[in-house]
């Protein structure tokens, strides 16, 4: 995990500030740091999406392609995450040195999208018990500066709100054998229903004060944090602590609430955005890493 | 542009009239050769480092469908890969590089870092350092600074899903080349005892990989005020009809073309990297090399422009 | 283990010799060393020796299914072993750089220059074909390993033959050599590797470097080419900066250097089929030189005795200080007698007063 080192001092100053309601970069205590989303920035892909929190960048790439449903399931396609700490997010990620995050936090996306609600898993069954979409969800961190959880959360949701699956056919010919035909026609696909999508809130516990959106420095002034996946509604999907410390279950509680609070509130600006974006259409101005 | 545009808008109308025709090839070929044709008559663009956005579009375009691109595969044995008119399966003329756009200084926290596109092939490229020698001190050079690249691609760069992003046979033989080829160019003796690492990330791959890496990594080194003895600029040259073609595609890479890929030092005429693949008569050679140093010279000047104009930039944003 | 590193006397040495033109086993610049090839008693079994550097290849084939996106054509498996019985710096189960390096090579060279029919190699459409897997193995490391590799890789590929098989319905039968004779594969044409080391950034230039001379070369061009003046693959490694014209210069040596190489296995493995022909003794036992001393004699060499003494003096004068590379005196050793301790260190300079006394 990429670390900062902070002298004694900078600890003090950053605790007092928070105990303030007052961060070094000016927030309060349940701001996020300017975040950038942008959609449909890799042609290769399905879907994708570049989002940008502060010095934090992922990029989630969704790719769609044809397996065999899972045996317990028949009836439904799923999911797999992939998350590559690339170095060039910070040299100590160099050759196998990023696998245990990168594993840690695709086992993360794992189960905040495991239950049945986050994402019409029915919609990816193509014929039951043979073939079904599976969605490969990978992601890069391009630049490591605290809060992985919210902004790969946020990139995953708009790059499955970006997905397109191409529309299939299914025909049988006289002996019962079945072809699946895929559309060849760009605009005829499926698009997923992402409005039940939750995004991930980390609270970082800072002195007796708890703060959203924690930066490097933040981050090594606290003891624990605690990791909510909220919908839109304010359902609390997963919740996980993560940090040696430890927590006091009163102070969890009025976590919880802070984190179901904030991610409501994150909710509504990111699915108007993405609408909005995807409304321009073609008239769209590419921006990509050139802009 | 407006034809770029009506082109766009018009694929699946031609997705349309190659599924009632029998003979796909022959159908996707002329269309595509049609509606270049119509696209180039609008906007006269042919000089070097200028290039076609039909190209790009048509790029873009094919790489929303993979089914489609799977099957246009199956048929580029039977695509001709220069027509006789001297037009290349995307519109470019032989000697024509695809358009390359760039940017430096993407991130913050790295001490260098730029951001490359050629046509559809699109790379980012990191440098930390120079700093202590990471790891077992025994790496360190007395008289030099010691380079150290790493070459990954995203798992989703490619058509196919790629399972992992490095760590395989050809992404650890590309570090190899990436870190060889800086090694001639970085002024290492500046820096002794210390380390420069190089991480460059292919994000989406369409052909010349190793030359757009180069061509990234060299932006992202200047950025990082690493002195250099030159630019050094790559590109990938392919032979094909006794013609070499520059600046390949993946479409062209897989097509069975020869394929060269150089890097250049362009004010000396150095070559820090030479490699070839597939084969070529000895009498081609010649003009082979000669295509892939001009072609370098092109991305050179790009490179130039990028560099001059974030400096200027920069300068204005600090008021000097 | 690692490397015994290379004194800087020795590397300033080596470097002289280049720029005087001199190879330390006494060739020319474009000189290769010996090459000899021999064969194992198995059909694609090949040693190479090329000067002290020696490699075995071995051939082995296997029926397994085809790649998915080829579903007629065979698999040619590559594969480079370093083992430290070659170089004590070789270490064993580790991808080092060197053998990616080779590896990849070997494969570009072989693989990707299409020199094998690997659809001939297909026995049925999409489910069963032959996978061709060379195994190269270093056996002694004298510098250009990949020269010789690339001989002994392509050498024992001619050399082998598969069995046969035989397709009756669905049942695929594969002959043992007695019952059918084995197929020798189909060999469009040789592509053989020839190493250019370059010196004092390329102001000088070798062909087969022995390993002496590639632990103080600036970089190594390798250019694979066959008979027919075709380049394969080229690939300049090192951090050395080419011209053009270095690189034109160079393959034009190559084409030279390959056609004669060619000539040579192509006799090699004439020899040996003549050989098995007539039921001779093959085989690895039987390359092996005889060293049994059947006679011993010794020339008398005539030495010149005159004027030693100021012959002596004469180079004595002539030669230059040697480098001041003596160990500084500690602050014990401070109290002895510092002339005895000089003349310790100092062999050479004491000669050099004795003569000079001897002399007048």
């Amino acid at each position: 995990m990429a670390t900062v080192k902070v002298s004694e001092a900078e600890k003090v100053y950053i605790l007092h500030g928070i105990r303030d309601d007052l961060r070094v970069d000016g927030r309060g205590c349940e701001d996020y740091r300017h975040m950038e989303i942008e959609t449909d920035v890799v042609s290769n892909t399905d879907g994708s999406a570049k989002v940008s929190l502060g010095h934090t960048a992922v990029l989630v790439g969704v790719k769609a392609d044809i397996g065999k449903p899972r045996p317990m399931v028949p009836d439904e396609g799923y999911l797999e995450f992939f998350v590559d700490c690339s170095a060039n997010a910070t040299p100590e990620f160099e050759g196998r040195g990023g696998d245990e995050l990168g594993t840690e936090l695709s086992n993360t996306l794992y189960k905040v999208f495991d239950n049945k609600h986050s994402v019409d898993l029915k919609s990816l069954c193509i014929s039951a018990g043979e073939h079904c979409w599976v969605l490969y969800v990978d992601v890069l961190l391009l630049q490591c500066d605290g809060n992985l959880y919210d902004a790969i959360s946020v990139a995953v949701k708009a790059a499955l709100f970006n997905t397109k699956i191409p529309r299939v056919h299914i025909s049988a010919d006289e002996e019962g054998t079945k072809e699946i035909e895929l559309s060849d026609d760009p605009y005829d696909c499926m698009r997923l229903n992402v409005e039940n999508v939750p995004c991930v809130v980390t609270l970082c516990k800072v002195g007796h004060r708890h703060v959203v959106d924690a930066t490097l420095q933040e981050k090594a002034c606290s003891v624990a944090s605690l990791i909510i996946s909220v919908t839109h509604k304010g359902t609390v999907t997963c919740m996980r602590k993560t940090g040696g410390g430890s927590l006091d279950p009163e102070s969890i509680f009025e976590m919880t609430e802070a984190g179901k609070r904030v991610g409501k509130a994150l909710h509504a600006p990111l699915m108007t955005l993405l609408q909005e974006e995807e409304s321009l259409g073609k008239k769209r101005l590419k921006v990509g890493f050139l802009g | 542009m407006n034809s770029v545009a009506a082109l766009c808008l018009n694929i699946p109308d031609i997705k349309r009239c190659i599924q009632t025709e029998e003979d796909r090839t022959v159908t996707v070929r002329t269309l595509l050769l049609l509606s270049l044709w119509s696209c180039r008559s609008s906007s006269p663009g042919g000089a070097f480092g200028y290039v076609h956005s039909a190209a790009d579009t048509w790029g873009v375009a094919l790489a929303v469908r993979l089914p489609f691109i799977r099957s246009l595969r199956k048929n580029m044995a039977g695509l001709e890969l220069l027509s006789d008119q001297g037009y290349r399966l995307d519109g470019r003329k032989a000697a024509e590089l695809r358009k390359v756009q760039a940017r430096m200084g993407v991130f913050a926290q790295a001490d260098g870092s730029a951001y490359l596109e050629q046509g559809n092939t699109k790379a980012l490229a990191v440098v930390y350092g120079p700093h202590e020698i990471r790891g077992s001190r025994s790496r360190a050079l007395h008289d030099r600074a010691v380079i150290n690249c790493q070459y990954s691609m995203a798992t989703f760069s490619t058509a196919e899903r790629k399972r992992r992003p490095h760590g395989d046979r050809k992404s650890t033989e590309m570090s190899l080349h990436l870190k060889q080829t800086f090694e001639a160019a970085v002024m290492t003796q500046l820096y002794p005892r210390s380390q420069i690492d190089i991480y460059v990330k292919i994000l989406q791959s369409d052909g010349g990989n190793y030359s757009v890496c180069v061509n990234a990594a060299t932006l992202a080194v200047i950025d990082a005020g690493i002195p250099m003895r030159d630019y050094v600029c790559a590109c990938t040259v392919g032979f094909v009809d006794e013609t070499p073609l520059a600046d390949l595609c993946y479409a062209e890479e897989s097509g069975g073309v020869s394929s060269l890929a150089l890097a250049l030092l362009p004010r000396g005429g150095q070559i820090a990297l030479l490699q070839m693949d597939a084969r070529l008569h000895q009498d081609h050679l010649e003009a082979l090399i000669e295509a892939a140093m001009t072609a370098c010279k092109g991305v050179s000047k790009v490179l130039d422009e990028v560099v001059r104009q974030h400096l200027q930039e920069v300068s204005s944003l600090t008021g000097e | 283990m690692k490397d015994t590193p290379l004194s800087n006397c020795e590397r300033d040495f080596l470097l002289q010799a280049i720029e005087e033109k001199k190879r330390l086993d006494g060739r020319q610049t474009y000189d290769y060393r010996k090459i000899k090839i021999t064969f194992g008693t198995d059909y694609g079994c090949c040693f190479v020796d090329l000067g002290k550097t020696r490699v075995m290849a071995q051939v082995s084939c296997e029926l397994i299914a085809p790649k998915e996106n080829r579903p007629n054509e065979g698999i040619m498996f590559f594969n480079i072993e370093l083992s430290p019985m070659a170089s004590p710096a070789f270490e064993q189960g580790r991808q080092s750089e060197l053998s990616v390096k080779l590896n990849r090579q070997l494969e570009r060279c072989l693989r990707n220059s299409k020199c094998i029919d690997t659809e001939s190699l297909c026995v049925v459409s999409g489910e069963k074909v032959w996978q061709i897997r060379v195994d190269v193995h270093m056996l002694n490391h004298d510098g250009n390993l990949m020269d010789a590799a690339s001989i002994a890789a392509i050498t024992a590929l001619c050399h082998f033959r598969r069995p046969d098989v035989g397709i009756q319905g669905d049942e695929v039968t594969v002959y043992s050599p007695e019952e059918r004779e084995p197929i020798p594969l189909s060999i469009y044409h040789m592509p053989i590797s020839v190493s250019f080391s370059f010196f004092q950034q390329g102001t000088y230039l070798l062909v087969d470097p022995c390993e002496r001379e590639e632990r103080v070369m600036d970089g190594l061009l390798m250019i694979a080419m066959n008979k027919h003046r075709e380049i394969c693959s080229i690939q300049s490694s090192g951090g050395i900066m080419l011209l053009k014209d270095q690189v034109m210069r160079c393959s034009k040596i190559a084409s030279v250097k390959v056609s004669e190489i060619t000539e040579l296995v192509g006799k090699a493995l004439e020899n040996d089929k003549k050989v098995r022909k007539a039921g001779g003794r093959c085989g690895f036992a039987e390359s092996l030189p005889q060293e049994r001393i059947t006679a011993l004699k010794m020339d008398k060499t005539p030495v010149e005795m005159m004027d030693v003494t100021e012959r002596a003096n004469d180079i004595v004068q002539k030669a230059g200080v040697p480098p001041q590379t003596y160990p500084e005196l500690s602050l014990n050793n401070s109290c002895m007698n510092h002339e005895n301790v000089s003349l310790a260190l100092y062999p050479p300079l004491m000669l050099c007063h004795t003569v000079s006394t001897v002399a007048p």
